[in-house]
Order: C-alpha cells, then structure tokens, then sequence
C-alpha cells in the first residue's frame, strides 16, 4: 500500500474515535453512538474523505 | 511583513503547493516559539529534517496544508461546488457555530489533559463539500457514491520517513 493511501485510512479511522472520546468526555457511556458520533455520521454516513499529499508531490486517491 | 514571510506567501498564492526547502535557510538554527506539543526546539539544516518543523507556527509544514487545501477550496469555486474551509470557501474556517462546536465548546472550558485537548482539536474539518445539487453535474460524483452527499474533508501532509 503506498504512504499517502496508508495515511489516508488511519486518519479516516481516527475519526470515529475521536467522535467516541469527545462523546465520553461528555458523560456518553462507551458502546453506543453519542451526539458526537451522530452528528459525524450526518456528514456522509461518518465517511470522511481524506486528502494525503506526499512529500514528492503524491497524492492519496479518492 | 518580513521579507521570508512575504516570499513563502507569494509561492503559496501563486498556486504552487508547497515552498521550497530554501526558503528555510534563514529560520535555520533559530530557535522556535515553545509548543506543547514540539518535541524539538529548534530549526535544523533543512533536508530530511524537515518534521523538526513540528512546533513552528506558519512553518513550512502549515504552509504546505494550507496550500493544499486552499488550492482544493478554488478547485471547488471554479466547478460551483458550495464549500466551507479554504480561501474560496463560505465561510472560509469549519471553526465556530455550525459542524460540532455545539459538543465540544463545553469541553473546551475544562481542564482536559493534552491528549484530549488535541482530539478535540482535530475534531475540527479543513473542509465541508455540499454536494447535494452536484449530482448530476458531476458523473465522477455518482460513481464514487458521493452524489447528493455533505462529506467533510479533512487535508494532511505527509513528511519523508514518518508513519
């Protein structure tokens, strides 16, 4: 897999955790979809599209 | 405007992507304002060093995301893609009132540990897409499954030799 698709994904999979830590700080009990959680998923189904440029000029794919 | 700010700002609107390595030259062996999250206090002898830019503010690596996204933003403009985030966008921040500020402002007044206050910071998009009404304008759109859709987007920049 090249960098930009492998930095691509982990930060799309980042999101949805981000979503739960913020809704945990928020008193959301772990396990099931907070506000924050669903307000991500309002945009796309959660699906976040993530834009990686490289170093030398590479870029992710869509 | 100092003469280093104002040439990487001309290489930014000329709509290159990125600035160019020697444009460091004059920050080299400066030291930087202090960053909680800079583990590096200082501008090495740029190269492959350059993540060393970590903590530096409007450093080579903000330079090189912002050009990015902004050049994303004009793209946007240029096709009447309504947009949030970036030069051309309206507003041109996904900051504030809007996205999920109303789920994050109250956090923001408390005493969180760093790692926290960074998710919350990360939380925020570079960008919003309204493509509701690209639908049909768009076959790429409709193929990727996109169409109809407000996806967010967010922009990173990747240094040599990091994960």
């Amino acid at each position: 897999m090249p960098p930009t698709a492998a930095r691509q994904a982990e930060v799309a999979r980042d999101y949805p955790k981000r979503a739960a830590r913020i809704d945990e700080l928020n008193g959301h009990p772990p396990g099931s979809d907070g506000q924050m959680a669903a307000a991500l998923k309002r945009y796309n189904g959660g699906r976040v599209l993530v834009f990686v440029v490289g170093a030398f000029a590479e870029m992710s794919r869509t | 405007m100092s003469e280093h700010a104002s040439k990487k700002q001309k290489m930014v609107k000329g709509g290159r992507f990125g600035v160019r390595l020697t444009c460091l030259k004059s920050s080299t062996n400066l030291s930087l304002k202090p960053n909680a999250f800079a583990t590096d206090k200082f501008v090495y002898a740029f190269g492959s060093t350059i993540k060393k830019l970590v903590g530096a503010e409007g450093g080579g690596t903000t330079a090189n995301h912002s050009s990015f996204m902004n050049s994303i933003s004009a793209w946007c403009r240029r096709a009447r893609i309504p947009h949030r985030g970036g030069t051309s966008g309206t507003p041109r921040t996904c900051k504030g009132k809007g996205i999920f500020s109303a789920y994050t402002q109250a956090l923001r007044d408390r005493d969180l540990p760093e790692e926290d206050i960074r998710v919350l910071n990360k939380a925020i998009p570079d960008l919003l897409f309204d493509l509701r009404s690209a639908g049909e304008a768009f076959e790429d759109m409709k193929q990727i499954g996109h169409s109809g859709a407000s996806p967010l987007g967010e922009v990173k920049t990747k240094a040599p030799n990091t994960d």
